[in-house]
């Protein structure tokens, strides 16, 4: 953290390779997101890793590899170093999904997302080799020129779009969210919170780039995809997740729903204030990353015991694990979006940016998130009643013995929900990040 | 042609490369037996079932 310290004390904008590699405010912010989300996740993982006998140095040193990727993924301003940043990413993860070696259904998890992955980046690169050669340059600030010269056809559009279910497939946007929860089931549960928290978040950092810093001067190309698979997202995974019964499977489709919600502000940016949608994104990305990785830290702690992460066997948590209880419930109230936890400002500034917006499609897709919010307080909601008003099941009145480094996890990630759902000022501040974003329309 | 390249900018990047080829290279020097001996004392404080099973491994 302190050379991103020092560089953000500096203040200036640091380019490399003829403009392909930007360390500006917004590099460094989410940076410094990559960094702390991956030290939580080694909290999480060190007992789990240590405890299952499965290999750690590599695990760390894959995990470590993905984190590279992500950081460059923040500070890359040009189409082959935005793609050689996702495999980076996603390579290592591909490995990670699999790391339990005798478990079929990690070894499923794995397969899966690799062939989804191998699939997703093919046509990713087959749209990306379109726009390089319609704009004739790979530099995403060439590509704003040639996208705001007006109209760029048929092809133009079809090579933006290809390029864009790339990045939705490692969101897990519908409806390219199939590998997701059989994927975030089979794959170890820390594995699972990384790819669901800074995996997923590396995908949204080179969307932002990508539709900010090339794409934007003709939203007409990209603005009904967006709004199509953002409401699509909310409500295929909220809805789905109503009838989970295993918790990590439901936060599989909660964090598809969540990806949805990050959606929004891309789909409204142009027919209102640019830097409000970009604000909004970006807000709603460090947000749902510390709740999110809270969640995920509580439910490995809960399985030490449980052995399980289906709902019915968090029964009656309360009564031998009330700190846990109180956790869980707190991230997921604060995933549902209810104060004073951090996740209602994340609705919050979703909201604000529909109302900017203020045509008729953006006050739609408000309706929509609206009716996906309610939606998902039953789901979350239902786990927090079978832990805190069932019965335990297997009358075990032991409370939970949590190792000293998920301890730390939990507790950095609820100071962080707490802190900034009742200061949201501070994360706030990214909209100094605005003029990164440029108008929309040419 | 050269490339110029400000390693302060790229500082974040190159510590956490570094860190990683550090933990392979612990891992290589590291006795495997000793590393096997850590996980299944681990294994067994955590007691599987949450009770306390201490056994100074």
């Amino acid at each position: 953290m302190v050379p991103i310290l020092t560089l953000a004390a500096d203040g200036t904008d640091r380019v490399m390779l003829g403009g392909a590699y930007v360390v500006d405010d917004f590099a460094l912010v989410f940076k410094g997101f990559f960094l702390l989300a991956s030290y939580v996740t080694i909290l999480m993982s060190m007992d789990y890793i240590a405890d299952g006998d499965y290999k750690e140095a590599e695990f760390y040193f894959l995990m470590l590899i993905s984190v590279v990727g992500m950081m460059v993924m923040s500070s890359s301003r040009e189409l082959i170093t935005i793609f050689v940043a996702l495999e980076t990413i996603s390579i290592p993860t591909y490995l990670l999904a699999g790391w339990r070696k005798h478990d079929e259904r990690s070894s499923e998890a794995s397969v899966k997302y690799f062939l989804y992955g191998a699939l997703s980046s093919a046509v990713m690169l087959y749209g990306m080799s379109f726009v390089y050669g319609l704009s004739g340059s790979t530099l995403l600030a060439d590509i704003s020129v040639w996208a705001g010269n007006g109209d760029i056809g048929v092809i133009g559009t079809l090579a933006i779009l290809l390029t864009l279910v790339g990045f939705a497939f490692k969101i897990s946007a519908v409806p390219f969210h199939f590998w997701a929860p059989d994927t975030y089931e089979g794959a170890p549960t820390p594995v699972t919170a990384f790819l669901s928290v800074s995996s997923k978040a590396g995908g949204f950092v080179g969307m932002i780039v990508l539709v900010y810093a090339a794409f934007a001067p003709d939203p007409a190309a990209w603005q009904t995809f967006m709004w199509v698979i953002a409401a699509a997202s909310m409500t295929v995974g909220n809805v789905v997740a109503l009838r989970q019964k295993n918790v990590v499977r439901m936060l599989a489709y909660s964090s598809i729903a969540q990806a949805g919600y990050m959606l929004v502000p891309f789909a409204v940016a142009p027919d209102g204030d640019t830097a409000v949608a970009f604000q909004a994104t970006i807000v709603y990305i460090l947000i749902y990353g510390i709740m999110n990785l809270g969640a995920f830290a509580c439910v490995i702690a809960i399985a030490r015991r449980t052995r399980s992460a289906n709902i019915e066997s968090f029964s009656g948590l309360f009564y031998t694990s009330p700190t846990l209880t109180v956790a869980l419930t707190a991230f997921l109230f604060s995933l549902a979006g209810i104060p004073v936890l951090a996740g209602w400002y994340g609705k919050f500034v979703v909201f604000a940016s529909v109302l900017d917006a203020g045509n008729t499609w953006a006050i739609v897709l408000g309706v929509v998130v609206a009716v996906n919010s309610v939606i998902a307080f039953f789901y979350y909601g239902n786990v927090c009643r079978v832990m805190w008003f069932h019965k335990p099941v297997d009358g075990d009145a032991h409370p939970i013995r949590v190792p000293a480094a998920l301890r730390l996890g939990i507790a950095l990630t609820m100071i962080g929900t707490l802190v900034v759902g009742a200061f949201p000022q501070l994360v706030a501040h990214v909209s100094d990040l605005a003029p990164f974003a440029p108008t929309f329309g040419g | 042609m050269t490339p110029s390249l400000d390693y302060h900018a790229l500082a974040p990047e190159l510590i956490v490369t570094a860190t990683l080829t550090i933990v392979l290279l612990v891992d290589l020097f590291w006795d495997q037996v000793g590393k096997r001996q850590v996980a299944h004392c681990d294994h067994r404080r955590a007691g599987g079932d949450g009770s306390d099973l201490d056994s100074g491994c």
